[in-house]
């Protein structure tokens, strides 16, 4: 699944090259260098704080490296790239609007005709399951239905990229399993790359085509791993010796950084 | 959350409050013989009223309008001073402490200044009613403003939101309880500034009444004047209240249309 010989004749969707971002004196990241093709399900994978997340932000342009070339379809990031679809660990829905209103906001943000595009937001909210609450205020949802609101807002305007930080930590372990199948089937009709931020070993590997691991700060990338699984995935997957393998694998990138001590 | 339902929910909670209030008034000017132009009883300042309706009602709309138009002014401009200090650092650093300072001058010592700029007409009052208020604006409106969620402002940021299109539609609306909870204040302000002004120099509303009435010492009439200062602040901020509600429905918890099977 990784970029295979001739995918590399398409150049990479996402190329940092020697990316590094500092705070003060605090170096968060440390002349990381990373390619992602189109198409790709990369999962950046570490610890709390090792500075995946804001990898993350400098891709959004929320966040300037300090040194190094961050490139989103060719183009330096300086400001927030064209479409681009985010979702954060916090669902950062509006209160003030109501279900459909919220996915519609990248439209209207973008200066696009509501009316044009609310057909578009129906579909996406029947799709998750939210079809019965175009008109409830974001309050009266669940932490899982607020966070499949979100995606909808960020497949609104079928961006090409979808960067997504932590988007399912806040849940439960049974709605993020489901939501994990529904974004993997989701990434699966609509091919968008995906950048996905997470600290779950399972869910890095039961989402990605390709998993990159973070080393803790400064965040340097130790291991990227290209996923010999199944495309079309089953929560069984995470059953077979091949899961099994890669976790152990992951998990012994946690040991050799000495963030998982087994008894 | 929203108060259970059940006992503490009635309507008649409040009234029930201020007939025990009125009944603890009466017997003690009554029970304990005090006399009338020390504390009349509530009978007495009812008589008081009935006796002039029409002159206590027109009084009493000099002073709203008065405290209105001080409110009014004071919720524009101070929300627009507010907004400029939040948007602009530059602003805030140059702007906001001289307002500090500015506050910090006691408007009723400013009063007899705006008399002599103003002469003795309703601008004056207006004036005061709008200095008195106007801070309580500005403090909670930029609080407020401050208060949108981090999250969701890098979200409106990384959909490349103007600026304009940020305030209108992230950061106001998150302000609004905050500058909701500065407006009601502002409302109470007012009529206390609108009271201060007729001190200074009036020949109208409840603020003249009474201070004519001191003069002559006419206690229930002063008290007259105090019960329905104390009416017409109540209503006023029910009146800002009824204004908030409107204007929030999402605050309410209840679905803006009908919603079919809303679980949890």
């Amino acid at each position: 699944m990784l970029a295979a010989p001739e995918a590399r004749l398409v150049p990479p969707l996402i190329v940092a090259e020697g990316v590094t971002k500092r705070f003060g004196d605090v170096l968060a990241l440390d002349r990381l260098s990373l390619e992602i093709g189109r198409g790709e399900f990369v999962s950046l994978l570490g610890p709390s704080g090792c500075g995946k997340s804001t990898f993350l932000r400098c891709l959004v342009g929320l966040d300037h490296t300090t040194e190094g070339v961050l490139t989103v379809g060719g183009q330096r990031v300086t400001d927030p790239p064209k479409e681009l679809g985010l979702v954060l660990q916090r669902d950062a829905l509006l209160e003030w609007l109501d279900v459909l209103d919220n996915v519609l906001l990248p439209a209207e943000f973008a200066g696009l005709r509501r009316a044009a595009l609310r057909p578009k937001a129906k579909e996406l909210l029947h799709m998750v399951g939210l079809g019965e609450f175009l008109h409830a205020w974001p309050a009266a949802l669940s932490g899982g239905m607020r966070q499949r609101v979100a995606i909808c807002r960020a497949l609104l305007l079928d961006p090409p990229l979808l960067l997504m930080d932590e988007p399912f930590g806040a849940l439960d372990a049974l709605t993020r399993d489901q939501l994990n199948i529904d974004l993997h089937r989701i990434w699966r009709e609509r091919g968008m790359t995906v950048v996905f931020v997470t600290h779950s070993i399972p869910e890095a590997l039961f989402l990605s085509t390709r998993v990159a691991v973070f080393s803790p700060r400064p965040g340097r990338i130790v291991d990227d791993v290209a996923l010999d699984l199944p495309r079309h995935r089953r929560l069984a997957v995470k059953e077979t010796p091949e899961f099994a393998a890669l976790a152990r694998r992951m998990r012994g990138n946690f040991e050799a950084m000495g963030l998982i001590r087994d008894a | 959350m929203t108060p259970e339902p059940g006992a503490s929910s009635g309507w008649w909670l409040p009234l029930a409050g201020a007939a025990g209030f009125v009944l603890a008034w009466e017997a003690a000017t009554s029970g304990f013989g005090v006399p009338a132009y020390l504390v009349p009883s509530p009978r007495a300042v009812v008589a008081e009223i009935a006796d002039f309706p029409g002159w206590y009602a027109e009084q009493a709309l000099y002073t709203t309008l008065i405290a209105l138009g001080g409110f009014i002014a004071a919720a524009v401009l101070g929300l627009l001073f507010a907004i400029a200090i939040t948007e602009s650092r530059l602003l805030e650093r140059l702007l906001f402490p001289l307002f500090v300072a500015l506050n910090s001058v006691p408007k009723v010592a400013v009063a007899p200044l705006l008399v002599i700029w103003f002469g003795t007409g309703a601008e004056p009052k207006l004036a005061i009613a709008f200095l008195i208020a106007v801070f309580a604006v500005v403090i909670d409106a930029a609080l407020g403003l401050r208060s949108a969620p981090r999250d969701v402002l890098d979200l409106a940021t990384a959909l490349r939101g103007s600026r304009l299109r940020i305030l209108w539609r992230v950061k106001l609306p998150a302000a609004l309880p905050s500058v909701f909870a500065g407006f009601k204040v502002a409302m109470s302000l007012a009529l206390v500034g609108a009271i201060v002004g007729e001190f200074v120099s009036s020949q109208r509303g409840l603020g003249h009444v009474i201070l004519a009435a001191q003069g002559s010492f006419d206690t229930p009439r002063v008290f007259a004047a105090l019960a329905i200062l104390a009416v017409l602040g109540v209503v006023l901020i029910a009146a800002v209240e009824a204004v908030e509600h409107r204007i929030m429905p999402w605050r309410r918890g209840e679905p803006r249309r009908r919603v079919r099977g809303a679980e949890a």
